[in-house]
């Protein structure tokens, strides 16, 4: 399954999608030492993260560079809502970023590899 | 992104590696944004400067910067820390020790001294229509609601930038286009204090994510909008209001609006149940101050305190207010009157922010910014009350 979208931050990654639907607090809802998205239980680190959009406080986009420094960042990441907060968090943590208008026209689960070249970018999904 | 000819030189490192490396990270989350250019800002104002809130990673990306010689090229602030302004540290660990690391960059850096969330009230007072590059979402929202000026929710590390680059990236809420109302929210009922306001804040925020709601409700006033602001920016991504009878780009209830959404006091009394995780008589303490109080409330608080439980509080209750407030002789003065009575200041820090909470596990508070973020972040309780009801219920 091949499924384009719109593509922010380039670059490649692939990994198991993580898939949240509502906006994420990286301050307060995600552990910075772990990874784990605290209302899911489940580590972002190398997934393919489906979310809303990005929530709360401006010190979120530290997390995700903390993350970064331990080798701890998704490996993609694909929202509804690109903010200045996603779009720094993107950036700090070089993960690729891509957006679709509704994330329900994606698949929950299954492995998957974003590629983002600005301003497209593709998902590949392998459902099995 | 078009760059001037000193944008070109700074960002290919002619003026040096910091102001390269601020350069490039404002660039590139112009361009994921869209922006065709940057803009001058009047104002940085940094968040997340809290050692606990950025750990070593982001110790050492504001270090860096300032090693490689980075300075302000425009009026820079910056937010709460996680310990007293130039007081007692919260623990061992080297928490103190990598806290004033923070600080002594960002003063080298040549920021001003501050420690707070309110720099609005306490330090420079946004000018209509200038442009700002903020990063604490409480004082963005409040920024562009109260007095129309112009700023996005600037992640920590993009303020930073900011403030090296004396610049911005040209998008969103600077714009005329991007700054009318969307939703409108209408509460009937009576006049909003602290609390409720928050309350009201809470729900929008959630409901509401990337618009701008127009809010068609009284208030008791501006304190009030800035905890609607506060509570909208954390349980949301809310960076602007308009706020009927307090917003400067108030021009009436806008004719097309995505959505409509009219509230009454039991909407709010139910969100209060849903927020509130304990009794009140559990609580162990009382917070308030998120965010910070200006030094003028702790001679309201005082006075309040002492009228109605002039034998103290068996429980404590915690105010924050500016760091910039700490050294200044009225505010020592009242805070030791104050602590006679059972209420504690903290000059320059929070809750939020720092660890003195760590050995509390039920916290009341009138702050929905706190209570959104204490359970998250530290897994404490919270219980929502106005200082009022806490007062009478652990007054000696």
């Amino acid at each position: 399954m091949r499924i384009t979208l719109q593509g922010y931050v380039e670059g490649e990654g692939e990994g198991e999608i993580l898939y949240y639907d509502r906006y994420l607090s990286l301050y307060g809802e995600v552990d910075p030492s772990t990874s784990v998205i605290k209302p899911l239980g489940v580590a972002m680190a190398g997934k393919i993260l489906v979310v809303k959009g990005i929530r709360g406080s401006t010190v979120g986009p530290y997390v995700m560079y903390a993350l970064y420094r331990r080798g701890l960042q998704p490996s993609g990441i694909i929202a509804e809502s690109i903010d200045p907060l996603l779009a720094a968090a993107a950036v700090l943590s070089a993960t690729p970023l891509a957006s679709i208008e509704a994330i329900t026209a994606l698949p929950q689960k299954g492995r998957a590899r974003l590629i983002v070249k600005p301003p497209s970018a593709l998902l590949e999904v392998n459902r099995s | 992104m078009y760059l001037t000819r000193w944008e070109e030189r700074a960002y290919n490192g002619e003026y040096g590696e910091a102001l390269a490396v601020a350069m490039k990270l404002l660039v590139s989350v112009g361009e994921v944004l869209g922006a065709e250019r940057l803009i001058d800002v009047a104002h940085v104002h940094v968040s997340g400067i809290s050692y606990d809130n950025i750990g070593d990673a982001g110790l050492e990306f504001i270090e860096s910067l300032y090693t490689m010689g980075g300075r302000v090229r425009t009026y820079s602030t910056y937010n709460p820390s996680g310990t007293l302004l130039g007081g007692q540290g919260s623990d061992g660990g080297g928490f103190m020790e990598k806290q004033l690391r923070i600080i002594n960059a960002l003063r080298g850096m040549g920021f001003t001294e501050s420690a707070t969330c309110i720099p609005y009230l306490v330090l420079r007072e946004p000018r209509r229509g200038e442009h700002l590059a903020w990063g604490e979402s409480s004082a963005v929202a409040v920024a562009n609601t109260l007095y129309a000026a112009r700023t996005n929710r600037e992640a920590g590390p993009v303020a930073l930038a900011a403030a090296l680059a004396g610049r911005t990236y040209y998008w969103g809420l600077h714009l005329d286009e991007n700054r009318k109302p969307t939703v409108v929210v209408k509460y009937s009922g009576t006049p909003l204090d602290e609390l409720y306001a928050g309350i009201l804040g809470y729900l929008v925020g959630e409901l509401y994510q990337g618009e701008i709601p127009y809010i068609d409700a009284p208030f008791t006033g501006r304190r009030s909008v800035i905890s609607l602001c506060a509570a909208a920016a954390a349980s949301g991504n809310t960076a602007m209001c308009i706020v009927r009878d307090y917003s400067p780009e108030d021009h009436g209830r806008p004719g097309e609006a995505r959505d409509k959404l009219a509230l009454t006091r039991r909407d709010l009394e139910e969100k209060r149940e849903e927020i509130s995780h304990a009794d009140i008589s559990d609580a162990e303490l009382f917070y308030t101050g998120c965010p910070h109080h200006p030094k003028s409330f702790l001679q309201e608080l005082y006075s309040y305190i002492a009228a109605k439980a002039p034998h103290g509080l068996k429980k404590p209750m915690l105010v924050s207010i500016p760091g910039v407030d700490a050294r200044d002789e009225a505010v020592r003065k009242v805070s030791r009157a104050l602590a006679r009575l059972g209420v504690h200041v903290l000059p320059g820090t929070c809750l939020v922010v720092s660890r003195f909470r760590e050995s509390y596990r039920v916290v009341a508070t009138d702050s929905l910014k706190a209570a959104f973020y204490l359970p998250r972040r530290h897994g404490v309780r919270v219980v929502l009350s106005t200082i009022g009801e806490y007062v009478a219920q652990v007054k000696r």
